[in-house]
Protein backbone atom coordinates (compact mmCIF):
# COMPACT_ATOMS: atom_id res chain seq x y z
CA UNK A 1 0.00 0.00 0.00
CA UNK A 2 1.51 3.50 -0.82
CA UNK A 3 0.72 6.90 -0.35
CA UNK A 4 0.62 9.51 -3.28
CA UNK A 5 2.83 12.62 -3.04
CA UNK A 6 -0.22 14.60 -2.88
CA UNK A 7 -1.31 13.10 0.18
CA UNK A 8 2.06 13.71 1.97
CA UNK A 9 1.71 17.35 1.27
CA UNK A 10 -1.86 17.46 1.83
CA UNK A 11 -0.92 15.43 5.27
CA UNK A 12 1.32 18.80 5.80
CA UNK A 13 -1.68 21.05 6.05
CA UNK A 14 -3.57 18.79 7.73
CA UNK A 15 -1.26 17.67 10.75
CA UNK A 16 1.81 19.99 10.99
CA UNK A 17 0.56 22.47 13.48
CA UNK A 18 0.00 19.55 16.28
CA UNK A 19 3.37 17.51 14.91
CA UNK A 20 5.07 21.40 15.60
CA UNK A 21 2.71 21.69 18.93
CA UNK A 22 4.37 18.08 20.01
CA UNK A 23 7.34 18.92 18.99
CA UNK A 24 8.27 22.24 20.73
CA UNK A 25 6.88 20.49 24.04
CA UNK A 26 9.56 17.76 23.76
CA UNK A 27 12.24 19.65 22.66
CA UNK A 28 11.12 22.76 24.45
CA UNK A 29 12.76 25.10 21.21
CA UNK A 30 11.04 26.40 18.54
CA UNK A 31 13.94 25.63 15.98
CA UNK A 32 14.96 22.59 16.48
CA UNK A 33 10.77 21.71 16.88
CA UNK A 34 11.20 22.86 13.38
CA UNK A 35 14.17 20.35 12.63
CA UNK A 36 12.01 17.88 13.72
CA UNK A 37 8.84 18.37 11.73
CA UNK A 38 10.88 18.76 8.50
CA UNK A 39 12.83 15.52 8.87
CA UNK A 40 9.66 14.15 9.88
CA UNK A 41 8.01 14.98 6.61
CA UNK A 42 10.89 14.10 4.74
CA UNK A 43 11.13 10.26 6.02
CA UNK A 44 7.18 10.14 5.46
CA UNK A 45 8.19 11.49 1.93
CA UNK A 46 10.71 9.20 1.54
CA UNK A 47 8.82 6.18 3.25
CA UNK A 48 5.16 6.52 1.96
CA UNK A 49 5.33 3.72 -0.48
CA UNK A 50 5.29 1.59 3.18
CA UNK A 51 2.51 3.85 4.51
CA UNK A 52 -0.56 0.98 5.14
CA UNK A 53 -3.70 2.78 6.21
CA UNK A 54 -4.83 -0.36 7.91
CA UNK A 55 -1.96 -0.09 10.59
CA UNK A 56 -3.18 2.87 11.28
CA UNK A 57 -4.07 6.74 10.78
CA UNK A 58 -2.30 8.57 8.54
CA UNK A 59 -1.99 11.09 11.91
CA UNK A 60 -0.68 7.77 13.81
CA UNK A 61 1.88 7.15 11.09
CA UNK A 62 3.30 11.11 11.16
CA UNK A 63 3.49 10.85 14.95
CA UNK A 64 5.44 7.64 14.94
CA UNK A 65 7.97 8.66 12.34
CA UNK A 66 7.97 11.99 14.84
CA UNK A 67 8.42 9.76 17.63
CA UNK A 68 11.63 8.36 16.06
CA UNK A 69 12.91 11.93 15.03
CA UNK A 70 12.93 13.57 18.20
CA UNK A 71 14.29 10.33 19.83
CA UNK A 72 16.55 10.68 17.35
CA UNK A 73 17.73 14.34 18.25
CA UNK A 74 17.68 13.93 21.86
CA UNK A 75 20.20 11.20 21.50
CA UNK A 76 22.18 13.18 19.77
CA UNK A 77 22.27 16.03 22.05
CA UNK A 78 23.01 13.50 24.58
CA UNK A 79 19.72 14.74 26.27
CA UNK A 80 16.51 13.12 26.40
CA UNK A 81 13.23 14.69 25.51
CA UNK A 82 11.06 15.89 28.02
CA UNK A 83 7.75 14.73 28.36
CA UNK A 84 4.93 16.72 30.49
CA UNK A 85 6.67 15.87 34.25
CA UNK A 86 4.16 13.65 35.82
CA UNK A 87 4.11 11.44 38.78
CA UNK A 88 4.13 8.14 38.95
CA UNK A 89 0.45 6.58 39.65
CA UNK A 90 0.36 3.65 37.61
CA UNK A 91 -3.16 2.17 38.80
CA UNK A 92 -4.66 5.73 37.29
CA UNK A 93 -2.67 5.40 33.87
CA UNK A 94 -3.35 3.34 30.98
CA UNK A 95 -1.16 2.05 28.17
CA UNK A 96 2.44 2.73 28.85
CA UNK A 97 5.37 3.24 31.59
CA UNK A 98 7.80 4.81 28.69
CA UNK A 99 8.10 8.55 29.78
CA UNK A 100 8.07 8.85 25.84
CA UNK A 101 5.22 7.11 25.01
CA UNK A 102 3.29 8.84 28.01
CA UNK A 103 4.36 12.25 26.70
CA UNK A 104 2.39 11.12 23.05
CA UNK A 105 -0.65 10.30 25.40
CA UNK A 106 -0.68 13.39 27.06
CA UNK A 107 -0.55 15.07 24.01
CA UNK A 108 -3.79 13.09 22.69
CA UNK A 109 -5.65 13.58 25.35
CA UNK A 110 -5.04 17.45 25.59
CA UNK A 111 -5.66 17.85 21.63
CA UNK A 112 -8.83 15.32 22.69
CA UNK A 113 -9.55 17.91 25.41
CA UNK A 114 -8.92 20.76 22.87
CA UNK A 115 -11.38 19.65 20.60
CA UNK A 116 -14.62 19.11 23.06
CA UNK A 117 -15.40 22.54 23.12
CA UNK A 118 -14.57 25.40 25.88
CA UNK A 119 -17.83 25.02 27.89
CA UNK A 120 -16.58 21.31 28.74
CA UNK A 121 -13.71 21.38 28.48
CA UNK A 122 -13.64 24.32 31.65
CA UNK A 123 -15.45 21.97 33.83
CA UNK A 124 -13.66 18.78 32.77
CA UNK A 125 -10.29 20.84 34.01
CA UNK A 126 -11.83 22.25 36.79
CA UNK A 127 -13.02 19.56 38.41
CA UNK A 128 -11.42 16.02 36.88
CA UNK A 129 -7.80 17.81 36.56
CA UNK A 130 -7.73 19.91 39.25
CA UNK A 131 -10.28 18.96 41.51
CA UNK A 132 -12.11 21.35 42.56
CA UNK A 133 -15.22 20.56 44.29
CA UNK A 134 -18.65 21.22 41.86
CA UNK A 135 -20.15 23.47 44.70
CA UNK A 136 -16.59 25.89 44.28
CA UNK A 137 -16.97 25.31 40.47
CA UNK A 138 -20.52 26.28 40.64
CA UNK A 139 -20.72 28.97 42.37
CA UNK A 140 -17.48 30.79 40.34
CA UNK A 141 -19.61 30.74 37.51
CA UNK A 142 -22.42 31.27 38.45
CA UNK A 143 -24.22 27.93 37.17
CA UNK A 144 -26.29 25.27 39.23
CA UNK A 145 -24.24 22.51 40.91
CA UNK A 146 -26.08 19.46 39.11
CA UNK A 147 -25.56 21.30 35.95
CA UNK A 148 -21.88 20.90 36.63
CA UNK A 149 -22.33 17.28 37.11
CA UNK A 150 -24.20 16.80 33.59
CA UNK A 151 -21.64 18.86 32.41
CA UNK A 152 -18.84 16.23 33.83
CA UNK A 153 -20.53 13.84 31.94
CA UNK A 154 -21.00 15.23 28.56
CA UNK A 155 -17.19 16.36 28.67
CA UNK A 156 -15.98 13.00 29.51
CA UNK A 157 -18.30 11.70 26.61
CA UNK A 158 -16.86 14.16 24.50
CA UNK A 159 -13.66 13.42 25.43
CA UNK A 160 -13.83 9.86 25.15
CA UNK A 161 -15.30 10.22 21.53
CA UNK A 162 -12.34 12.36 20.30
CA UNK A 163 -9.92 9.84 21.66
CA UNK A 164 -11.30 7.45 19.21
CA UNK A 165 -11.23 9.76 16.60
CA UNK A 166 -7.46 10.17 17.35
CA UNK A 167 -6.72 6.27 16.95
CA UNK A 168 -6.80 6.23 20.55
CA UNK A 169 -7.78 1.94 22.00
CA UNK A 170 -8.60 1.40 25.07
CA UNK B 1 -35.72 3.28 29.31
CA UNK B 2 -36.56 3.43 33.08
CA UNK B 3 -37.02 6.76 34.63
CA UNK B 4 -34.03 5.73 36.84
CA UNK B 5 -31.90 4.65 33.78
CA UNK B 6 -32.84 8.24 32.54
CA UNK B 7 -31.70 10.09 35.79
CA UNK B 8 -28.99 7.93 36.96
CA UNK B 9 -27.17 8.74 33.43
CA UNK B 10 -25.86 12.22 33.53
CA UNK B 11 -24.35 10.94 37.15
CA UNK B 12 -22.11 8.51 35.38
CA UNK B 13 -19.26 11.04 34.66
CA UNK B 14 -18.84 12.29 38.19
CA UNK B 15 -19.54 8.57 39.21
CA UNK B 16 -16.43 7.96 36.79
CA UNK B 17 -14.41 10.18 38.02
CA UNK B 18 -15.17 9.23 41.87
CA UNK B 19 -16.56 12.57 42.59
CA UNK B 20 -20.17 11.29 43.98
CA UNK B 21 -20.90 11.61 47.50
CA UNK B 22 -21.62 8.00 49.24
CA UNK B 23 -25.44 7.91 48.67
CA UNK B 24 -25.93 8.97 45.43
CA UNK B 25 -22.77 6.60 44.24
CA UNK B 26 -24.42 3.83 46.24
CA UNK B 27 -27.57 4.58 44.13
CA UNK B 28 -25.61 4.33 40.77
CA UNK B 29 -23.87 0.93 41.51
CA UNK B 30 -27.08 -0.33 42.26
CA UNK B 31 -28.12 0.97 39.08
CA UNK B 32 -24.82 -0.68 37.35
CA UNK B 33 -25.90 -3.84 38.48
CA UNK B 34 -29.02 -4.15 36.28
CA UNK B 35 -27.92 -2.00 33.70
CA UNK B 36 -25.77 -3.33 30.91
CA UNK B 37 -25.75 0.15 28.75
CA UNK B 38 -24.62 1.84 31.83
CA UNK B 39 -22.14 -0.53 33.06
CA UNK B 40 -20.80 -0.37 29.65
CA UNK B 41 -21.08 3.89 29.48
CA UNK B 42 -19.61 4.08 33.09
CA UNK B 43 -16.87 1.92 32.44
CA UNK B 44 -15.55 4.02 29.08
CA UNK B 45 -15.79 7.16 30.95
CA UNK B 46 -14.02 5.57 33.96
CA UNK B 47 -10.76 4.71 31.06
CA UNK B 48 -11.51 8.68 29.67
CA UNK B 49 -11.30 10.19 33.23
CA UNK B 50 -8.69 8.43 33.86
CA UNK B 51 -6.27 9.48 30.79
CA UNK B 52 -7.03 13.12 31.88
CA UNK B 53 -4.25 12.61 35.13
CA UNK B 54 -1.88 12.65 32.29
CA UNK B 55 -2.11 16.47 31.23
CA UNK B 56 -0.04 18.52 33.16
CA UNK B 57 -2.17 20.56 35.21
CA UNK B 58 0.31 23.57 34.41
CA UNK B 59 -0.68 23.84 30.88
CA UNK B 60 -4.54 23.47 30.98
CA UNK B 61 -5.61 26.92 30.55
CA UNK B 62 -3.43 26.80 27.59
CA UNK B 63 -5.69 24.77 26.25
CA UNK B 64 -8.17 27.34 24.75
CA UNK B 65 -5.03 29.27 22.63
CA UNK B 66 -4.62 28.34 19.35
CA UNK B 67 -1.45 25.70 19.30
CA UNK B 68 1.71 27.50 17.97
CA UNK B 69 2.33 27.76 14.49
CA UNK B 70 5.52 26.50 12.49
CA UNK B 71 6.68 29.28 10.48
CA UNK B 72 5.38 29.70 6.37
CA UNK B 73 9.09 28.96 5.62
CA UNK B 74 8.76 25.34 7.45
CA UNK B 75 6.15 24.89 4.56
CA UNK B 76 7.90 25.79 1.96
CA UNK B 77 11.14 24.09 2.87
CA UNK B 78 9.18 20.99 3.35
CA UNK B 79 7.27 21.23 0.45
CA UNK B 80 10.15 22.24 -2.06
CA UNK B 81 11.52 18.65 -0.66
CA UNK B 82 8.79 16.76 -1.42
CA UNK B 83 8.84 17.76 -5.16
CA UNK B 84 12.22 16.29 -5.29
CA UNK B 85 12.38 13.13 -3.87
CA UNK B 86 15.33 14.06 -1.90
CA UNK B 87 17.03 17.10 -0.64
CA UNK B 88 19.67 18.80 -2.50
CA UNK B 89 23.16 17.44 -1.90
CA UNK B 90 26.42 19.25 -2.05
CA UNK B 91 27.21 21.49 -5.21
CA UNK B 92 29.74 19.66 -8.12
CA UNK B 93 32.26 22.91 -8.76
CA UNK B 94 32.94 21.56 -12.29
CA UNK B 95 29.68 21.21 -13.59
CA UNK B 96 28.92 17.17 -13.29
CA UNK B 97 25.82 15.92 -11.60
CA UNK B 98 26.18 13.30 -8.70
CA UNK B 99 23.05 11.19 -8.09
CA UNK B 100 22.66 8.23 -5.33
CA UNK B 101 19.86 6.07 -4.37
CA UNK B 102 20.04 4.57 -1.30
CA UNK B 103 16.62 3.20 0.82
CA UNK B 104 16.17 0.38 2.10
CA UNK B 105 12.47 -0.11 2.31
CA UNK B 106 10.26 -3.10 3.90
CA UNK B 107 8.56 -5.05 1.47
CA UNK B 108 11.07 -5.41 -0.61
CA UNK B 109 10.44 -6.85 -4.35
CA UNK B 110 12.63 -9.19 -6.12
CA UNK B 111 16.03 -7.21 -6.52
CA UNK B 112 15.99 -8.19 -10.19
CA UNK B 113 13.23 -6.64 -11.16
CA UNK B 114 13.50 -2.87 -10.55
CA UNK B 115 13.49 -0.27 -12.57
CA UNK B 116 14.00 2.96 -11.73
CA UNK B 117 13.22 6.61 -13.12
CA UNK B 118 15.84 9.90 -12.00
CA UNK B 119 14.96 12.77 -12.38
CA UNK B 120 17.95 15.30 -12.90
CA UNK B 121 18.22 18.99 -11.46
CA UNK B 122 16.51 21.61 -13.71
CA UNK B 123 18.81 22.16 -17.16
CA UNK B 124 21.45 24.84 -15.58
CA UNK B 125 24.09 23.77 -18.33
CA UNK B 126 27.71 22.77 -18.24
CA UNK B 127 30.01 24.73 -15.91
CA UNK B 128 27.31 26.87 -14.31
CA UNK B 129 27.64 24.97 -11.09
CA UNK B 130 25.40 22.43 -11.20
CA UNK B 131 23.72 21.23 -7.81
CA UNK B 132 24.24 17.59 -7.36
CA UNK B 133 20.87 15.34 -6.01
CA UNK B 134 19.90 12.87 -4.39
CA UNK B 135 16.88 10.83 -4.99
CA UNK B 136 14.77 8.62 -3.09
CA UNK B 137 12.26 5.44 -4.63
CA UNK B 138 9.54 4.16 -2.18
CA UNK B 139 9.48 1.02 -4.43
CA UNK B 140 13.58 0.62 -4.27
CA UNK B 141 14.18 -2.71 -2.74
CA UNK B 142 15.97 -3.04 0.50
CA UNK B 143 19.82 -2.96 -0.17
CA UNK B 144 19.86 -1.80 -3.15
CA UNK B 145 21.80 1.35 -4.12
CA UNK B 146 22.48 3.16 -6.56
CA UNK B 147 25.25 5.86 -7.64
CA UNK B 148 26.07 7.55 -10.31
CA UNK B 149 27.44 10.81 -12.24
CA UNK B 150 26.48 12.29 -15.12
CA UNK B 151 29.19 14.92 -16.99
CA UNK B 152 29.69 17.12 -19.52
CA UNK B 153 31.62 15.60 -22.72
CA UNK B 154 32.93 17.57 -25.93
CA UNK B 155 30.65 14.73 -27.58
CA UNK B 156 27.84 15.19 -25.12
CA UNK B 157 27.31 13.36 -21.60
CA UNK B 158 29.41 10.64 -19.77
CA UNK B 159 27.31 8.82 -17.67
CA UNK B 160 28.62 6.32 -14.22
CA UNK B 161 26.59 4.58 -12.82
CA UNK B 162 26.97 2.34 -9.98
CA UNK B 163 24.35 -0.59 -8.47
CA UNK B 164 24.72 -2.79 -5.80
CA UNK B 165 22.87 -5.14 -4.36
CA UNK B 166 21.17 -6.75 -6.90
CA UNK B 167 21.22 -10.18 -8.18
CA UNK B 168 24.31 -10.57 -9.91
CA UNK B 169 23.88 -10.61 -13.59
CA UNK B 170 21.26 -8.57 -14.31
CA UNK B 171 20.78 -6.84 -16.90
CA UNK B 172 20.56 -3.19 -16.33
CA UNK B 173 19.32 -0.68 -19.47
CA UNK B 174 20.07 2.87 -19.25
CA UNK B 175 18.08 6.34 -20.89
CA UNK B 176 18.10 9.99 -20.79
CA UNK B 177 14.96 11.10 -20.90
CA UNK B 178 15.41 14.85 -22.58
CA UNK B 179 13.70 17.76 -22.37
CA UNK B 180 12.42 17.49 -25.75
CA UNK B 181 10.19 14.34 -23.05
CA UNK B 182 12.36 11.79 -25.36
CA UNK B 183 13.70 8.66 -24.01
CA UNK B 184 16.80 7.87 -25.78
CA UNK B 185 19.16 5.10 -24.62
CA UNK B 186 22.40 5.41 -23.37
CA UNK B 187 23.55 1.69 -23.06
CA UNK B 188 23.24 -1.21 -21.09
CA UNK B 189 25.46 -3.46 -18.41
CA UNK B 190 25.43 -6.22 -16.50
CA UNK B 191 25.55 -6.27 -12.33
CA UNK B 192 28.54 -7.29 -11.30
CA UNK B 193 29.80 -8.08 -8.09
CA UNK B 194 33.70 -8.53 -6.82
CA UNK B 195 33.12 -11.07 -3.86
CA UNK B 196 36.95 -10.29 -3.24
CA UNK B 197 36.75 -6.44 -3.21
CA UNK B 198 33.00 -6.42 -1.93
CA UNK B 199 32.10 -3.66 -4.68
CA UNK B 200 29.89 -3.46 -7.53
CA UNK B 201 31.90 -2.29 -10.98
CA UNK B 202 31.01 0.84 -12.48
CA UNK B 203 29.35 1.12 -15.75
CA UNK B 204 30.47 3.81 -18.48
CA UNK B 205 28.41 4.91 -20.83
CA UNK B 206 27.53 7.85 -22.69
CA UNK B 207 24.94 9.58 -24.66
CA UNK B 208 25.13 12.49 -27.58
CA UNK B 209 22.67 14.68 -25.50
CA UNK B 210 24.07 17.54 -23.59
CA UNK B 211 24.06 17.65 -20.13
CA UNK B 212 21.81 20.49 -20.30
CA UNK B 213 18.89 18.89 -22.19
CA UNK B 214 19.06 15.75 -20.17
CA UNK B 215 16.35 15.67 -17.64
CA UNK B 216 15.93 12.78 -15.80
CA UNK B 217 17.23 9.10 -16.33
CA UNK B 218 15.89 6.05 -16.57
CA UNK B 219 17.52 2.59 -15.25
CA UNK B 220 15.41 -0.45 -15.91
CA UNK B 221 16.95 -3.39 -13.95
CA UNK B 222 14.44 -6.28 -15.05
CA UNK B 223 10.63 -6.20 -16.41
CA UNK B 224 8.94 -4.33 -14.13
CA UNK B 225 8.50 -0.61 -14.06
CA UNK B 226 8.94 1.48 -10.69
CA UNK B 227 8.88 5.06 -10.78
CA UNK B 228 9.49 8.36 -8.44
CA UNK B 229 6.78 10.57 -6.60
CA UNK B 230 7.09 13.59 -8.81
ZN1 LIG C 1 -29.05 2.37 32.81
Amino acid sequence: MTMPGEQVREAYRAHSGELFGFACRSLGDRDRAEEAVQECFLKAWRSRASYDPERGSERTWLFAILRNVIADLGRSDGRRPAGAPLEESADRIPSTDQPFERAMLAWQVEEALRRIGERHRQIVVETCLRGRPYAEVAAALGIPEGTIKSRVYYGLRAMRDAMEELGYES
Amino acid sequence: MSPEHRQIRESLGAWAVGHLDPDEKAAVDAHLRSCSECREEAESLRQAGALISLVDPAIADSLSEPLPRPSPELGRRVMAEMRDPEPAAEKMADGRRRWWLALPVAGALAAAAVSLVLVLGGGDGEGTGNSGQQFAFGSLPAGVTITGNLEPKATGTGIEVRVDGMKPGTLCRVYVKTSAGTLEPAGTFRYRYDTDEHESYPATLSTAWDLSEIDSLVIRAGPETFETGL
